[in-house]
């Protein structure tokens, strides 16, 4: 049951952002991945493009009634991979990498089981996703420590910039002088009290270099979750942007809310049942 | 305890050090996103010649975070880096204007299109700007 729950809500989650990427973009004008080798002009073109995301919306709901599982997220994998890549051909980067990967995850187990019976499909399907997730986190905490050392965490006294340009994003986009007054008064406040900010990214910074310890049991897992989810809130909150790409499968992944939901309506509606009034 | 960790991060490990030998070509890649606060940020707008905002989303499918991508692929596809001169700018504008064009939804209200770059620094514990015109064109 809880596979069902987070095939539902992983569907939900990658599903509206793939078909937009499909959308978005004309061309290969920057080619990158997959790209660089052929263009598949053809499957981005006006035809094309509702054939392809047709063919997601039939090989998705195969993939929630279970059927054909290593063909299907094999096909989803490769129809991930080329369309990140041709979305990002067009020099447009959502940072969704982790769409493809955790198909690849999922494919991974299946083709495991395919081969070998005795593989723990059950467990590794899920788990598999799981690693995925926390190593695109772990190399995220990486690149900072190669690009910029422990010194990344000091380093966050230029950080009002980042806000400032943030939320000019939204004022050029929208035209709306609250929001360009919000982005200011949080740029300025966070000028004037760096050691919040310090502690802010020293926590991201952890969260994100040891993540993969998530992978290794239930508890490290939900702790990194609830720890991830926290840090994307204050990310969103700060820099005036949305729940990031990787964001959303991670509290699928890592937390599986939909399920939690419908274990404490379980929970609820027993209590009620064995309630007997007197 | 060493046995059962490894099975549980084996996949994870293998992409971690895959990425990191390859770099950035999908699936792979060194999520790179922040990984410095350099001393400067930068962002365009769009406006008509008496400087009036013309909101992007109001006229095309694209959002200046977007603009902001492009303009960085286009410097790469170049081989441009450090600071552009005025020539070079003007060209990038050219390509992003023609970007734009091709996402425009609804006709702008003026008949030239002016397309900024703006610069954030500090200095003396407060935010300053620099505004540079790129590019201008005829829209309609």
């Amino acid at each position: 049951m809880e596979w069902l729950y987070l095939k539902l809500s992983w569907v939900l989650v990658s599903l509206p952002v793939t078909c937009i990427m499909v959308y978005e973009g004309s061309g290969c004008p920057f080619p990158t991945g997959i790209c660089r080798l052929y263009s598949f002009a053809p499957i981005f073109s006006i035809y094309g493009k509702p054939l392809l995301v047709g063919t997601l919306v039939v090989l998705c709901l195969l993939y929630l009634f279970e059927k054909k599982m290593l063909l299907t997220t094999f096909l989803l994998s490769l129809l991930s991979c080329i369309i990140i890549s041709h979305h990002e051909s067009n020099g447009i980067f959502f940072r969704a990498t982790i769409l493809s990967l955790i198909w690849i995850g999922q494919f991974l187990a299946y083709i495991r089981y395919h081969f070998d019976r005795t593989f723990d499909l059950l467990h590794y399907r899920i788990q598999y996703s799981v690693q995925m997730i926390a190593a695109v986190y772990t190399l995220a905490g990486i690149a900072k420590i190669r690009a910029s050392g422990l010194g990344w965490i000091n380093a966050g006294d230029m950080f009002p910039l980042q806000v400032m340009k943030n939320y000019a994003f939204l004022y050029f986009d929208s035209g709306s002088q609250t929001v360009w007054a919000e982005g200011k008064t949080i740029a300025y406040f966070l000028m004037k009290h760096h050691g919040f900010i310090r502690l802010f990214l020293a926590v991201s910074l952890g969260l994100e270099l040891f993540c993969l310890a998530a992978a290794i049991g239930r508890k490290w897992l939900i702790s990194f979750g609830v720890g991830l989810l926290l840090m994307h809130i204050g990310i969103a909150a700060i820099m005036g942007i949305g729940i990031s790409v990787i964001g959303k499968p991670m509290v699928v992944f890592f937390l599986n809310p939909l399920y939690r939901v419908k274990q404490l309506a379980d929970y609820f509606l027993k209590k009620k049942s064995s309630f007997v009034p007197k | 305890m060493l046995k059962k960790i490894i099975p549980d991060v084996s996949i994870g490990v293998c992409y971690v050090v895959l990425s990191l030998l390859i770099g950035e070509c999908h699936p792979f890649s060194k999520e790179s996103m922040y990984d410095s606060f350099p001393d400067r940020s930068y962002t365009f707008y769009l406006s008509d010649t008496r400087g009036q905002l013309l909101p992007l989303k109001k006229y095309y499918h694209f959002t200046t975070n977007e603009l902001t991508h492009v303009y960085n692929a286009i410097c790469e596809s170049r081989d441009l880096n450090g600071d552009r001169e005025a020539e070079q700018m003007q060209s990038i504008g050219m390509t992003l204007m023609e970007e734009l064009n091709r996402r425009r939804f609804a006709a702008v209200p003026t008949d030239s299109i002016q397309l900024h770059q703006v610069n954030y620094f500090l200095q003396n514990d407060s935010i300053h700007t620099k505004d540079i015109l790129m590019y201008e064109t005829g829209s309609r």
